[in-house]
């Protein structure tokens, strides 16, 4: 029984994959799973930073802030200036290369989310409220800086991670994987991914062992924040437009993942690989709506009702654990 | 006086703990009854059964001289029996009307509340009971005696016959522990039977009419107070030593491994002075208001430690925090396990080891084999079962719990190790065995301070005894005068 529960998601994800393959034609061709892993890469990457925040019973929801501004500060910085018409901006005129923009990106990211984390860690603040206030905040000066407008045309060498290809395989896909291996083997085999879980497990026992719980909380939320940039990065280069609702609605889609593949909101609880198996079935079931053709409005239906099984299933298993 | 309820032959039994075994007791109306009894003597267990919240395995409940049949929560509440816990469970954030009247607010005509007639009939209702509060301020203003009172007075308006309190005056002092006995007293002339538990032996003499002293789950009788005084009331107190541990040798070792000089921490502790040897194992014995939790998270920087010098082998010890404390040697065992304790859902192995991360791995990456080794040495040494280092902790018995926990602060290496009711919750085997460890500990020239409030349990394990008594140390024992009612009745007279 609890090598199902264990493993729950992958069964499922398994039997969805069938289904569909079975009602849908051309489901299962290579074009469309590698359409598939595409479509869940950006989110597969930032549910790694958003399962360590609730490993360590917190919360991230400015990462879709993040995104947005970062994304729009690397167009800025990028692309040549032009005159600002109704719904298109140039950019600042700098023309940055961009081996100095990623950089930039991924420390911005990363100050974000440190901002978030010595507010939540060190001056006490509920994790709810700083980041959602963060995600307002950021996705606002994304707004101010792009005028609200899109930024077309990044370079070609930016673009590679998010819409080039390697012997054949898309780029997001080889970073996806690679990525979530090496966060996998840091939470499971380094000190500092083992305490982030202790400290979810139970603060107060952590700070009675010896754990500073403080900086793990600080760590937690910058590792989020950098992430969430490195999505950006990987977002912007498929569209080569910046856009500065970008990632809009991506939080919700990015807990939804993690709290399906298993990752405990109470804290302490769930794997990465859990949180990956979420991530592709909530791109298994995008790309199956968007192949039946169902109305896009019935797809955020269709996903609150998988969220909410989740979460069903997730509280049937606390009690059956209990009783055994 | 005339009988309300009686307790004929109640005998509860727990999975490897006869809780209590034949107990009778008779309240009557009028009456201040004491139950007075060490931890785990079955005071709570009694409670629990009179309220119905569990079942008696034997034994029959009278009420009025009727025979209460199944007993449930409902039906004793009903039949005006209230239970006033010591942590009082209060809406706080509401009005002290609102909490007076809670779910049966007046309301007009329409069905919508009348605010004004609320707090006319509460205000009302208060000094009826001779209470000066004004019922629109909310509860969280109020002081702890104050909300006691209200309690009380809310179970006199609600026709209650006979109040149950848990030790209401844990977290008060002097001055408003005589205001709760006053207003005590003026519901006792209205013809209230009050239950009053207490491990402030003097707190009987000064309120009850009678006292049940209860040990080890049996009765040893119903008392007169004003026909006992303290030094019998002790004597009737101490129980069998059934088959507990004995310390085999005594340290002699005068090389000081903490010195604590004049430690001051205002409404905690007070002038605290005392000196651990090494390889000794020192106990400090209290009640949990004697401010002895506090001052052994202090001295384990989880909590401010106030002013004061504290040496350790002869340096200053000034650590702000836990992991601090460690780095210098100094391992803390927790008295609440499940609150603090253990790291939920993670395995033995990784229990053990959470302290001392460094040395299972390079670089900061994990190395299995070391993590196994590690807890496989400690699984023979403390004889943890079952030994697979990969269960998960909640699935081990308690007292393997604390066997684990101890294998944590071993691995440690610490000089001095700081232990807080390192018994609790563990059955008489595991305590045999704790102790055990323990000893062995010291043997390794760790110095062990252990702060109990179980005497007979520290005078068989520790070398020397002090007691710590209204946030001071007032008495000091050494293992060849240990004596259970002399350190008791240090523990419990009042001493300024």
């Amino acid at each position: 029984m609890q090598h199902l529960f264990k493993y729950f998601i992958w069964y499922v994800l398994i039997a969805t994959f069938l289904c569909f393959s079975l009602l849908i034609p051309n489901f299962s061709s290579p074009t469309n799973i590698q359409n598939i892993l595409i479509g869940g890469s950006v989110l597969g990457i930032m549910v790694i930073g958003q399962a360590l925040c609730l490993f360590a019973k917190n919360l991230d929801l400015s990462a879709e802030g993040n995104v947005s501004i970062v994304t729009v500060i690397a167009a800025w910085l990028m692309l040549p200036a032009a005159e600002s018409t109704f719904a298109q901006a140039g950019g600042l005129g700098v023309e940055l290369a961009p081996v100095i923009v990623v950089p930039i990106m991924l420390t911005l990211g990363t100050l974000f989310g440190f901002i978030n984390g010595l507010l939540i860690a060190y001056v006490g603040m509920n994790f709810f409220i700083v980041t959602l206030a963060m995600q307002l905040v950021l996705r606002g000066f994304g707004y101010v800086i792009s005028e609200g407008a899109v930024m077309p045309g990044t370079p070609n060498s930016f673009n590679f991670l998010g819409g080039g290809q390697l012997y054949g395989i898309p780029m997001p896909i080889i970073t996806m994987i690679i990525v979530f291996l090496i966060f996998h083997f840091f939470v499971r085999q380094t000190t500092i991914g083992r305490q982030v879980l202790f400290v979810g497990s139970n603060i107060k026992t952590a700070q009675t062992v010896g754990i500073d719980q403080k900086r793990i909380v600080l760590f937690v939320y910058a590792v989020s924040g950098f992430l969430a940039a490195f999505a950006g990065w990987i977002l912007l280069g498929k569209l080569e437009t910046s856009v500065p609702n970008l990632g809009a609605e991506l939080t919700l889609n990015v807990v939804a993942a993690a709290v399906i593949g298993g990752v405990s909101l109470k804290g302490g609880e769930g794997s990465l690989i859990g949180a990956l198996a979420g991530v592709l079935l909530l791109a298994i079931i995008n790309n199956a709506l968007n192949l039946m053709s169902v109305d896009p409005y019935w797809v955020n239906a269709v996903r609150g009702f998988i969220i909410l099984l989740a979460l069903i299933i997730d509280a049937q298993k606390q009690r059956f654990l209990n009783r055994i | 006086m005339k009988e309300i309820l009686k307790l004929v032959d109640i005998s509860k039994r727990f999975p490897g703990n006869q809780a209590l075994s034949s107990v009778s007791v008779t309240f009557h109306e009028n009456e201040i009854h004491g139950i007075v009894g060490k931890n785990g003597a079955g005071k709570s267990t009694l409670m629990n059964i009179v309220m119905g919240i569990i079942g008696a395995d034997q034994g029959e409940i009278v009420f009025k001289n009727t025979k209460i049949e199944n007993a449930q929560p409902k039906t004793m509440i009903e039949l005006g029996i209230t239970f006033v816990p010591q942590k009082l469970r209060m809406l706080n954030t509401l009005s002290v009307a609102e909490n007076l009247f809670c779910g049966n607010l007046p309301k007009n005509q329409y069905g919508i509340i009348n605010w004004n007639q609320v707090y006319k009939k509460a205000n009302k209702a208060l000094s009826s009971m001779g209470l000066d509060i004004d019922s629109k301020i909310s509860v969280q203003e109020l002081s702890v005696e104050q909300r006691t009172m209200l309690i009380i007075s809310k179970a006199v308006l609600y026709d209650s016959k006979i109040i149950i309190l848990d030790e209401p005056t844990a977290v008060l002092n002097k001055r408003e522990r005589s205001l709760i006995f006053k207003f005590i007293n003026q519901q006792k002339q209205k013809g209230i039977s009050f239950i009053f538990i207490s491990h402030h032996l003097e707190e009987i003499f000064e309120i009850c009419d009678k006292v049940t002293i209860l040990v080890d789950g049996k009765s040893k009788g119903t008392h007169q107070v004003s026909e006992l005084n303290i030094e019998r009331l002790i004597n009737l107190m101490i129980g069998k030593n059934i088959g507990s541990y004995k310390r085999q040798n005594y340290i002699n070792n005068k090389k000081k491994v903490l010195e604590v000089k004049n430690l001051t921490r205002r409404g905690y502790f007070e002038k605290i002075n005392f000196n651990i040897h090494e390889g000794e194992i020192l106990g400090i014995c209290g009640l949990g208001s004697s401010g002895l939790n506090e001052l052994m998270q202090s001295l384990y920087g989880m909590d401010r430690r106030g002013i004061g010098e504290i040496k350790l082998e002869g340096k200053a010890f000034k650590s702000g925090k836990p992991s601090e404390s460690m780095k210098q040697g100094v391992a803390y065992l927790t008295h609440d396990r499940h609150e603090n304790g253990l790291i939920n859902f993670r395995s033995l192995a990784e229990n053990i080891t959470v302290s001392v991360m460094n040395k299972i791995s390079n670089f900061s990456l994990i190395s299995n084999s070391k993590e196994r080794d590690i807890a496989i040495d400690q699984i023979e040494k403390l004889k943890i079962h079952p030994p697979d280092f990969e269960k998960t902790i909640d699935l081990f018995s308690g007292g393997n719990q604390q066997k684990i926990i101890f294998g944590r602060l071993s691995v440690i290496n610490p000089k001095l190790m700081l232990l807080q009711e390192p018994t609790q919750g563990v059955d008489v085997n595991a305590k045999n065995d704790i102790y055990r460890i323990i000893e062995n500990l010291s043997l390794d020239q760790i110095s062990i301070l252990i702060a109990s409030s179980e005497i007979r349990e520290m005078i068989n394990i520790c070398d020397r005894i002090i007691v710590m008594n209204e946030n001071r140390l007032v008495e000091e024992f050494t293992h060849e005068n240990f004596s259970f009612e002399k350190i008791m009745l240090s523990m419990e007279q009042a001493h300024s």
